[in-house]
């Protein structure tokens, strides 16, 4: 019997020069005060100057080949930039969408034309994209999609309402998944599409969704007789599951996963140094989190080497995506201090921070509970 | 790590040692392993042993755990060969196990000298040709190097049944070629604890591994309600819980062999990969029992061979609270880098 079952991987040594200009800039760039380190920097943290900075360094779609803007890279080359900019809490929210799977499913499925179009944009930092795959009554369970396209001369029309849809107010594109058949309940991942929407289109409005801490990162994106050329359908019509499952296997492992509540830990060391369970507690914390890198890094290497660990992917989501969630009330309880979102800058500022985005990390993406779903029918197929 | 050699290395492991039966020794498998060189792995040609890597001795022993071997082989390959390195001789050949001792009396008489003291829990002592002894004289560390003939042997145990025996020395006399003198650092003992708890670690990575796959398979035979266990989504979260633990400590402790074999220093990395082995273990054999029932509760079904020994090995060599001291003490000594440079370094 051969269960599912990761193996530690290893990142080429090369890579360490490339590591060590990522740590510099951004050394450069907070000493600046061009930012400050914050928690889930990859929802919360948009600044359009830093992505573009960032992209004139040639660090954003790293992996699309040169003829499209990139750099040619292979995708441990991105793995080692996105752990950095994650560990150093930078404010990478306006690109990480784009850069993470928009570009990468566009450079696999899109064809030549929408590649020029689109990539370049993204590799530069200047074109921004959102996920429009959620909708008010399709979770996790994405193929009850509900938004659907009317084929008509030229293209299509498309009717319906994306939520939880983050910086879809900033984005330029949303890769939108709909529903081009009626649903069929024998195949229900069968007549899906996916679509390249302009968000400035006409019938598009985008509607605020406060968080918790009354942030706007989310939105309601409805979507009225909005008329989408043939040039802007991605992939087959018809494909669209297999094309949005490519997507989620680039969603689901990365150091996202684990990293996201990381500058807390960085932040409130000091304070945790200072008494014997604090030492333990910080030990117990880093050991947990040098696993899951290892783990990440594991899955990564198994990536560039083209094949596809989608299972040990999603045990790697629902291991990083708790301890995201448990550094924060771990911290919180050693500390003893009183949480405060009014005092950017502070402890007490990152820790109500923190304490608010938790619920989200194991949500998006997958809940971990669909997650151990998916692993468990993999370990006893 | 997971490649044709280490398979093949592997199969050859779990070959030679054939069945095993539920005692708490498996003279047999010793001689298979000696056999085929793999009982002193890590210790170098020179010293008598086979000269492999670490990440060579994260295959072979958790293979070895997987089968719930009863050997002494992380004190042969990682402690009594390690010591006899340092003192620049030979590891001894036959059954070798390894101990500490913080007491012991020695005076000096003829050509040799005297001991006097306890040596506890020595792992499967009754069993073993020779022990090799940690122990501190003064502020020298010293290696001493005993046949266990003759030697007053009290029978212990661990929870799993495997012997933790105790060495009363009175009186026992040794010679000058018995004793090697290895320095004053006060991190020796501190290294010996270290390298014990990664080897079983190690053993504890394979022993997860059989829970997991006996846990699976029963998932998928054990009808209940008209229906296997695994077709229940309780049972398959916990399923998933039972493969995501076992995939994190599994990569703990091969991302430390592989940072061992890239540098030695790298020994803060055995640290964290205890601490990870040591935190699964309790997930690991609740699941394993919880979806097991009763009959994996009883002496019969062989579970228990697997589950006693996670709760005995995450105890030895000290347990995960004591290496998060020592981890914890690390990471603050190095307060001029962020938890992540050095985590990553």
């Amino acid at each position: 019997m051969r269960l599912p079952l990761l193996h530690a991987g290893v990142l080429p040594a090369a890579l360490a020069d490339l590591r060590g200009e990522v740590r510099r800039f951004l050394a450069e760039e907070r000493a600046a005060g061009r930012y400050t380190p914050r928690c889930d920097c990859w929802l919360v943290g948009f600044d359009e100057r830093f992505t573009l900075a960032l992209g004139r360094r040639g660090w954003i779609g790293t992996t699309f080949p040169k003829e499209y803007g990139g750099a040619g890279a292979d995708p441990l080359t991105r793995f080692v930039i996105a752990e950095e900019l994650l560990a150093a809490g930078a404010p990478v929210a306006a690109h990480w969408i784009a850069d993470r799977q928009s570009g990468p499913s566009i450079l696999r499925f899109g064809t030549e034309g929408q590649r020029h179009r689109y990539l370049p944009g993204i590799a530069s930092g200047e074109l921004f994209f959102a996920i429009g795959m959620s909708e008010p009554d399709s979770g996790s369970d994405l193929a009850s999609v509900r938004t659907r396209a009317e084929r008509v001369d030229g293209g299509w029309v498309v009717n319906g309402t994306k939520v939880w849809t983050s910086h879809a107010h900033h984005a330029h594109h949303m890769l939108t998944l709909v529903r081009t058949s009626p649903l069929d309940p024998s195949h229900r991942h069968a007549g899906l599409s996916q679509f390249i929407i302009d968000m400035a289109s006409p019938g598009v409005s985008c509607n605020p969704i406060e968080l918790i801490s009354g942030a706007h990162h989310f939105n309601e994106v409805v979507l009225s007789e909005v008329f989408v050329g043939d040039e802007q359908v991605l992939g087959t019509v018809g494909n669209g599951w297999t094309q949005v499952t490519h997507e989620l296997a680039y969603e689901r492992s990365g150091p996202e996963r684990i990293l996201s509540t990381y500058p807390l830990l960085e932040a409130a060391r000091v304070e945790l140094a200072k008494s014997q369970a604090g030492r333990r507690l910080l030990a117990r914390l880093s050991a947990e989190l040098w696993t899951l890198r290892a783990m990440s890094m594991a899955v990564a290497v198994e990536l560039a080497a083209g094949h596809t660990p989608n299972v040990e992917a999603a045990t790697v989501k629902d291991l990083g995506t708790q301890f995201e969630r448990n550094l924060v009330h771990a911290v919180a309880e050693a500390l003893d201090i009183e949480p405060d979102p009014t005092q950017p800058g502070t402890l007490p500022h990152m820790l109500a921070e923190a304490l608010q985005q938790a619920p989200g990390f194991t949500l998006r993406g997958g809940t971990n509970e669909v997650l151990r779903g998916v692993v468990a029918k993999a370990v006893v197929a | 790590m997971s490649t044709e050699t280490t398979e093949l290395l592997r199969d050859s492991v779990i070959g030679a040692c054939g069945e095993l039966a539920d005692t708490g020794w498996h003279p047999q498998a010793w001689a298979a392993l000696e056999e085929i060189g793999v009982t002193a792995l890590v210790v170098p040609e020179a010293n008598g042993g086979a000269g492999a890597t670490y990440a060579d001795a994260a295959v072979v022993l958790p293979a070895l755990g997987s089968l719930a071997a009863s050997l002494p082989i992380v004190e042969v390959g990682l402690l009594a060969g390690w010591l006899m390195t340092l003192a620049g001789s030979q590891l001894p050949t036959g059954v070798v196990t390894a101990a500490m001792a913080d007491d012991i009396d020695v005076q000096p008489s003829g050509d040799g000298w005297l001991l006097s003291g306890q040596v506890p829990r020595v792992p499967w002592a009754r069993h073993a040709d020779r022990v090799v002894i940690l122990t501190r004289l003064g502020a020298g560390w010293y290696v001493l190097d005993l046949p266990c003939a003759g030697l007053d042997i009290r029978h212990g145990a661990n929870v799993a049944g495997e012997p933790r025996d105790s060495i009363v020395l009175s009186n026992v006399v040794v010679s000058d070629d018995q004793t090697h003198r290895l320095g004053e650092a006060d991190a020796l003992g501190v290294e010996f604890r270290r390298r014990g708890a990664f080897g079983r670690s190690l053993m504890m990575v394979g022993a997860a591994q059989s829970v997991y796959a006996y846990t699976v398979r029963y998932a998928g035979e054990r009808q209940q309600f008209g229906r296997p266990l695994a077709a229940m989504p309780p049972v398959q979260q916990m399923l998933a819980q039972l493969a995501a633990e076992t995939s994190a400590m599994t990569v703990a402790v091969e991302a430390a062999a592989l940072a061992l074999d890239r540098d030695p220093m790298q020994t803060w990395t055995l640290d964290a990969a205890r601490i990870r082995a040591d935190t699964a273990v309790q997930t690991v054999t609740a699941i394993g029992h919880q979806i097991h029932g009763a009959i994996g509760f009883t002496r019969e079904h062989p579970l228990h061979r697997l589950t006693a020994r996670l709760w005995a090995w995450r105890e030895e060599y000290r347990n995960q609270s004591a290496w998060a001291d020592v981890f914890g003490e690390n990471l603050c000594q190095k307060g001029d880098l962020t938890l992540w440079h050095q985590l990553t370094s």
